[in-house]
């Protein structure tokens, strides 16, 4: 197939976007060494041309002109050409100046048969749809409106103000970005001021082949990205500013004001941080769009250390209400965060699905909702599998013990999207041992365990947490370690130098700090010490409520990856646990099965990071089969 | 025609315009001696033209330079004689031509001109007179289109 | 009588090279585009020389794309455009009855050159401009750099054109050239018009166009020996092709890369040539201040980076086709023909469509213009027959008038002009200076009354009387035909060329023996091919004319001329060559007569077979004779060469005559006549006389003869009358126009 062509200036030689090293929007070879056009120009150049747009008296605005389409429109239009800009300067040809906020009612309605504008919305420093809808009010009828727009996944966001270049290069992909477009709402946002297409495919605009003739890749046909070109017909009767009603998303009763898209992460978790952590380590990925939280955890002290908003709502066993009573007040709750964090995605993690979050959800149908919902259900959990139905999209974190998993959740597949274990922290995010002894006063030399069974409502846990506690600090040169909580309430230390008391967020951060743990096996906890490597005894939580705790901890000892002791064992195993934990070659060979769980496949992989992509990015890579 | 007809008439001058020519031609400027006489043949037929000329010759051409004013286009009878002439074009020459310029004002002013230029102390007529032959000169008509 | 244009095109049409094909693209467009157009003519003060109207706008009225316009019309256009400021710095010596709804000057350079001389003085464009067609004036500059050359204070009634009217160029006759990967040797070549000042300095040519004929071959259109006076020596591997008009698509077709780098001295406006280049598809190395007009599309550099820019193309076929294709992109997208129409409608700012045309649809007939030929000639009727050979071929609205000191003037009557006889002071034994005063007198009074557009002059001699009459006509076009082959003697009448607008000179079949006055002032005249009275295919068909003389098949027929020898006694030789011819039984000597012979000067019958005919012209009967002996003054002499009748020619060598023994040498030798002459050759009669009569020696004379490529250069004078009769004169300032 011969080179690819620039169809405006004839050079067949393609250089690189501009633009920082690691930006979002770097591409290779599509632009035009001859005249600097990139894709959309080309693409809109063959469109003109196609339709024969490119001769005749024309009018045509053109806006932020870009040198490779402005000489030759000039050359063609000659005074009925008209280029402008808010900063006419920086332009090596005639540019009349224009500001969109200010300006746009100077020019006459219906005056121009094209109106073109390729990455200007995104810059105006007043309401885009005000500026938007008054750009297409010049277009007579007949006319056409053409345009571009860069997009980001996670939902259209913007700030006016207030915010330092890195922010913004970090929300909206550039530093003079005011807001940034993104496909999954564009219907509600710039689909409000103009009659957008539902969707977008520029082999319906151009052939294929001619596309990769002129150096227009696959990459920008489908689905609106910045080289998607709106082609937009002005009707007779002026502008129509419905959205027209796509096919998945039902529209608004009411009109919306403008949102950027936050996500709201909603959970429940009275006691543990289970949920609440899956949501953290999700939330803390997201580079563009700005979490809050709505739990019922009373760790959401956590929540708030690590920088997001976050609304405690007790349950209603804790406050007495009326469940019916409590559940609208749960649902106003989630509405109020939803405008108030101007969000546009609701993720829930909780097995149940409260009917105030139903509510919420029904209420707000513009709401992207993803329930994450992770697997190891105990099987009485069944009946909760029906609230799937309210949310479009589930994700199910991996769980390395998930070939044992026979609860409810395994049936459930059929729209569930699979990641990998979700941590909120990386295992290779972890202070190096050293400095997490010294962050944490313990001394180099000694063996440390970690002791972490009473953060839980569970009193038989409580109990056996005591009595390891005990053990331990008998053996002369242990070290022992304890998480605080606001659970666990401040006892006294049972040994001025081997016990610590350590509330440092998120501890497992500090957890090569220690040789050995003792922990809980839930998801968090067992994906933690499974992918960290650490020489863990569980004793699974049995509960009737958790998950199935101790699955996972059979299946890690089956591996040969952990050990185990349960809460209905003797003292006699309980101490021959210990002892093994306490044997340096033991624990080296569980940490070598772990190592070989964890990097098994591709290695490492965080669900976390896996879904907070898809929340911006785009849903194209598919989970993670 | 017989001879009768060709009887000069030596009657008053012609009628010459009230001024005098702006300027002073002079054909013969710097010959002071040399004199002039013009003798008009208007109207006349080619082969009475040779006997005219004889005869003028035979009479003045001693004295004088005779100077013939002719509307024949027959030239090679002055030559063939040694006779001076000044041409004018003939009433159906006029006519013909009666688009491209204003006879009478033109020929009007060409008497004029040659009058200062010969000087002449006589003019004899022959045929038409030139006063006649000036008034019937037509004015410019407009060209039609073809 | 009114009329009604769109667009009214207003130029100095005889502008060579780029200037007029941009005009003529123009034109031609928007005639396509329907809309009615005219060409009015402007003498401008830029060239003096005697250019004929640019053949591609000659073509565009020919083919009646567009209508000549007379100054007298009354009109209405839609959009007057006058290109090229020049022309309207001086005012237009006549009033003009021409109104637009727009009108637009073009600037086709910026106002001061890149030497900071200024070229035109925009005060005096605008308010010319606006005194002659009644209205306020838009500036439209040809690109970026002559509009930023303005002054930000235009002066009054002037306005600045909101667009560029920028350089167009027909794309269909530009074809793409072929593509071809250029490999050592490459071909590098450029074209301009011939100027030394078009080409880099000596010390740089050798850079831009290297000598290294291994590599490289360069091929330059429009160069001449100007390059060998300019550089010394030209190097062997540089080809160099005159200018020409046509199939400058084909010369750029042979060339791999061109390159153009010029005399600094030179302002270079904007450089037609390289777009022509560009539309093909050429690569196209220029200096760096041609960045600002062609961008991307061509490279730059100075010539000692010519060699290396070169070699990098060479390495990278790819490069070169992707800049060859942004050459030919660039003038599709910003230079293209096919934008005109619009531009035009744009200006125009009416409904798009033509002017609906009055009164039935014809446009009004040119205004009748008289053309007054004066010719010398007390011997002959040459100069009086040259004259109306070109008054033939002008067309119905010009009228040819004649003033004449021939005594064959009754031709011109009888052939139906207008015609008026000035005596020669020799008839008149007059003194030349009285005479003079007189004739000037007179001249005055002719010229005055019928105020001819035209005054064309053919003679040798150019009287005083003639100067000093046509001096108070300055408006009056002023030609002057004048044959080449002139005696050294006659070169002080080269001193008066200066007196008339233009010289002419009709072509010479033997000018290659012409080393009289005229040969060195070639380059300042208008040259046309020979000029014949009659074509010779308009000649009587043999056997017609045979029986018109009732010449008898059969008998070799020999026509003798030997002219009036009035001048230069030919009798003895005459009687000589007679007898000749007669002493063979099948011949007849037709002996032609002038109208102007004197008569019975020794013309006496020498036998039954010698006839005495008066024939005018005689080259209509000519296809009747078998040989001919006569004269050779130019128009005889042409005459019975491009008839192809075989010619014993016994020149007149008379000291006021031409030099007709050079003509009579120059047919000898190139086989086509024989030369006898009259004092060296009396004694070789019979022996010139039996070649005459040889059939074979007779048919080489004749296939020689019909060798030479020919057109009438009557029809060249012809059209150049009519291309000067209704131009508007803006070459001097009537204002400084003092008392007589």
């Amino acid at each position: 197939m011969a080179r690819p062509t620039c169809n405006i200036c004839g050079s067949s030689v393609f250089g690189d976007t501009y633009g920082e090293k690691d930006s979002a929007f770097l591409r290779r070879n599509v632009r035009c060494e001859g005249c600097g056009s990139l894709e959309r120009h080309r693409l809109i150049f063959e469109v003109l041309r196609l339709r024969g747009l490119l001769s005749g008296n024309r009018r045509i605005l053109h806006l932020a002109p870009e040198e490779c389409l402005a000489t030759l429109f000039r050359s063609r239009f000659g005074s009925r050409y008209l280029g402008a800009d808010i900063d006419p300067g920086q332009f090596p040809f005639a540019v009349t100046r224009l500001d969109l906020c200010r300006d746009l009612p100077t020019l006459a309605p219906a005056s121009f048969d094209i109106v073109l504008h390729n990455h200007v919305l995104e810059h105006v420093a007043c309401d885009y749809r005000t500026v938007a809808a008054g750009l297409h009010r010049l277009v007579k009828p007949g006319g056409l409106h053409i345009f571009s727009i860069p997009f980001l996944e996670g939902g259209f966001r913007e700030a006016l103000d207030g915010q330092t270049g890195a922010e913004r290069t970090a929300r909206f992909g550039q530093a003079d970005h005011m807001r940034i477009f993104s496909p999954g709402d564009l219907a509600a946002t710039l689909g409000s001021a103009l009659p957008l297409p539902a969707d977008y495919d520029a082999t319906r605009l151009v052939p294929a082949e001619r596309l990769r003739a002129i150096n227009v890749p696959e990459a920008a046909w489908r689905g609106f990205n910045n080289n998607a070109v709106f082609l937009i017909e002005r009707q007779e009767d002026g502008q129509t500013l419905e959205a027209p009603t796509p096919a998945t998303q039902p529209a608004s009763p009411a009109p919306r004001p403008a949102r950027p898209d936050g996500v709201l992460f909603v959970s429940a978790n009275g006691i543990g941080q289970g949920h609440l952590t899956r949501q953290l380590a999700v939330a803390r990925r997201l580079k563009h769009r700005p979490s809050a939280f709505l739990t019922m955890s009373y760790s959401a002290a956590i929540v708030r250390d690590l920088g997001f908003p976050v609304h405690f709502v007790p349950h209603h066993g804790l406050t007495g209400e009326e469940p019916a009573a409590w559940n609208d007040r749960l649902a106003a709750e989630i509405g109020l965060l939803l405008e108030a964090h101007h969000a546009t995605t609701l993720v829930y993690d909780v097995n149940f699905v409260f009917d105030g979050v139903i509510k919420a959800l029904g209420e707000h149908s513009g709401v992207q909702a993803v329930w994450i919902r992770r697997g190891m259900w105990p099987a009485h959990h069944a009946g909760y599998i029906g609230a799937g139905a309210h949310f479009p999209i589930v994700v199910e974190p991996g769980d390395y013990a998930g070939e044992c998993d026979g609860g409810p959740t395994v049936a459930d597949r059929a729209k569930t999207r699979l990641v990998p274990p979700m941590l909120l922290i990386d295992p290779s995010e972890r202070l190096e041992r050293a400095a997490a002894r010294q962050a944490l006063g313990l001394p180099q030399e000694a063996t440390v365990i970690l002791l972490d069974l009473s953060r839980s409502a569970n009193p038989d846990l409580a109990r056996l947490h005591a009595r390891l506690l005990d053990d331990l600090l008998a053996r002369p040169d242990l070290h022992v370690v304890e998480l605080q909580s606001p659970l666990t309430g401040s006892t006294a230390a049972r040994h001025p130098e081997r016990h610590h008391r350590v509330t440092l967020h998120p501890a497992y951060a500090n957890s090569r700090a220690w040789d050995a743990a003792i922990v809980r096996a839930g998801y968090n906890t067992f994906h933690e010490n499974i992918a960290g490597g650490i020489p863990t005894l569980f004793v699974p939580d049995e509960s009737p409520d958790m998950d199935r705790q101790v699955d996972r901890a059979r299946w890690a000892e089956s591996r040969g990856a952990a050990l185990l002791h349960r809460i209905g064992d003797g003292e006699a195993q309980r101490a021959a646990a210990l002892d093994r934990l306490l044997r340096l070659d033991i624990r080296a060979g569980l940490t070598a099965s772990c190592a070989a769980i964890a990097g098994a496949g591709d290695g490492w992989r965080n669900g976390a990071e896996t879904l907070a992509r898809m929340l911006e990015g785009s849903f194209d890579e598919g989970g993670v089969e | 025609m017989g001879i009768f007809g060709w009887l000069p008439h030596r009657g008053p001058k012609p009628a010459t315009p009230d001024d005098a020519p702006e300027q002073t031609l002079a054909i013969y400027a710097s010959q002071p001696a040399q004199t002039a006489i013009i003798v008009t043949l208007i109207g006349i037929e080619a082969e009475q033209i040779d006997e005219i000329i004889d005869v003028t010759a035979r009479r003045f051409g001693k004295k004088h330079k005779i100077v013939y004013l002719t509307d024949s286009l027959d030239f090679m009878r002055f030559r063939d004689r040694n006779a001076i002439f000044e041409y004018l074009p003939s009433a159906l020459e006029q006519k013909l031509h009666a688009a491209e310029i204003c006879w009478n004002a033109y020929l009007a002013r060409r008497w004029r001109l040659l009058l200062s230029k010969w000087q002449p102390v006589h003019v004899i007529s022959y045929g038409r007179n030139i006063d006649a032959f000036l008034a019937a000169a037509p004015p410019m008509t407009v060209r039609t289109d073809r | 009588m009114s009329a009604a244009l769109d667009v009214l095109f207003v130029a100095d049409v005889r502008f060579e090279g780029g200037t007029s094909t941009a005009l003529a693209v123009e034109i031609r467009t928007a005639a396509r585009a329907g809309l009615r157009t005219g060409l009015l003519a402007i003498k401008g003060p830029l060239l003096g020389l005697p250019f004929p109207m640019h053949p591609d706008l000659r073509r565009l009225i020919d083919e009646g794309l567009t209508e000549r316009i007379d100054p007298d019309m009354r009109l209405h256009a839609r959009l007057v455009l006058i290109h090229h400021p020049t022309i309207i710095e001086n005012r237009p010596t006549r009033p003009l009855s021409i109104t637009s709804d727009k009108l637009l000057v073009v600037l086709h350079h910026p106002m001061y050159d890149g030497c900071g001389r200024r070229q035109y003085d925009l005060d005096r464009v605008v308010a010319h401009a606006c005194d002659a067609f009644g209205s306020d004036v838009f500036l439209a500059p040809v690109s970026a750099v002559v509009r930023d050359s303005l002054p930000q204070r235009l002066p009054p009634y002037a306005h600045m054109l909101e667009e560029d009217w920028g350089n167009l160029i027909d794309l269909d006759d530009w074809a793409a050239k072929p593509a071809r990967q250029p490999a050592y040797p490459v071909v590098i070549g450029r074209h301009s018009r011939p100027d030394p000042l078009k080409w880099p300095t000596a010390e740089e040519v050798l850079l831009a166009y290297p000598a290294d004929g291994a590599r490289f071959r360069v091929r330059a259109l429009g160069a001449d020996a100007f390059l060998a006076e300019k550089y010394g020596t030209i190097p062997p591997n540089w080809e160099l092709v005159p200018f020409t008009w046509d199939d400058v698509p084909a010369f750029l077709g042979t060339l791999d890369f061109y390159v153009y780098f010029h005399d600094p001295a030179w302002s270079e406006a904007f450089g037609r040539t390289i777009l022509e280049a560009l539309a093909t598809g050429l690569v196209v190395i220029l200096p760096p201040h041609f960045a600002l007009l062609f961008g991307k599309a061509a490279v730059y550099g100075e010539p000692a980076d010519v060699e290396r820019l070169i070699d990098g193309f060479v390495r990278d076929p790819e490069r070169y086709r992707s800049q060859s294709e942004q050459a030919r992109r660039f003038v599709e997208n910003n230079h293209d023909a096919a934008i005109y129409a619009d531009r035009l409608a744009r200006i125009m700012a009416a409904p798009d469509k033509a002017v609906a045309p009055q009164g039935g649809g014809l446009f009004p007939a040119l205004p009748q213009r008289n053309v007054l030929f004066a010719s010398s000639n007390g011997i002959g009727v040459g100069h009086l027959a040259q004259q109306l050979a070109v008054a033939q071929r002008l067309p119905p609205g010009l009228t040819p008038v004649f003033a004449t000191m021939s005594y064959s003037m009754k031709a011109a009557v009888q052939q139906g002009y207008q015609a008026h006889f000035l005596p020669h002071h020799r008839i008149l034994d007059a003194d030349p200076e009285d005479w003079n005063t007189c004739l000037a007198e007179e001249l005055f009074e002719l010229i005055a009354h019928l105020r001819p557009a035209v005054f064309a002059y053919d003679a040798t001699a150019v009287f005083e009387g003639v100067t000093r009459a046509l001096g108070a006509f300055p408006d009056i076009f002023k030609i002057w035909v004048r044959r080449p082959l002139w005696r050294e003697s006659h070169r002080v009448f080269l001193d008066f060329s200066d007196r008339f607008d233009a010289v002419i000179e009709p072509g010479e079949l033997a000018e290659t023996f012409d080393h009289g006055p005229t040969a060195a002032c070639r380059k300042e005249t208008f040259l046309v091919p020979s000029v014949l009275h009659l074509d010779p295919a308009e000649r009587m068909a043999r056997q017609s004319a045979r029986a018109a003389l009732d010449l008898p098949e059969g008998m070799t027929v020999v026509a003798v001329q030997l002219g009036s020898g009035a001048n230069f006694d030919m009798r003895d030789l005459r009687n000589a060559l007679l007898a000749e011819v007669l002493r063979r039984p099948d011949t007849i000597a037709l002996e032609i007569r002038s109208p102007i012979t004197p008569e019975a000067a020794g013309l006496e019958r020498l036998g039954e077979r010698h006839r005495v005919v008066e024939l005018f012209p005689s080259f209509r009967f000519s296809n009747a004779f078998d040989a001919a002996i006569t004269a050779a003054g130019y128009n005889t002499f042409h005459e019975q060469v491009l008839g192809a009748i075989p010619t014993l020619f016994v020149p007149n060598e008379a000291d006021e005559m031409d030099l007709q023994a050079s003509r009579a040498r120059w047919a000898e030798l190139t086989g086509r006549g024989w030369l006898m002459r009259r004092d060296y050759d009396l004694g070789f009669a019979a022996a010139h006389v039996e070649r005459l009569l040889d059939p074979v020696e007779r048919e080489n004379v004749v296939r020689r003869c019909r060798s030479i490529a020919w057109t009438n250069g009557a029809r060249d004078i012809a059209r150049y009358v009519e291309d000067h009769a209704r131009i508007v004169r803006t070459d001097w300032d009537i204002t400084k126009l003092g008392s007589l």
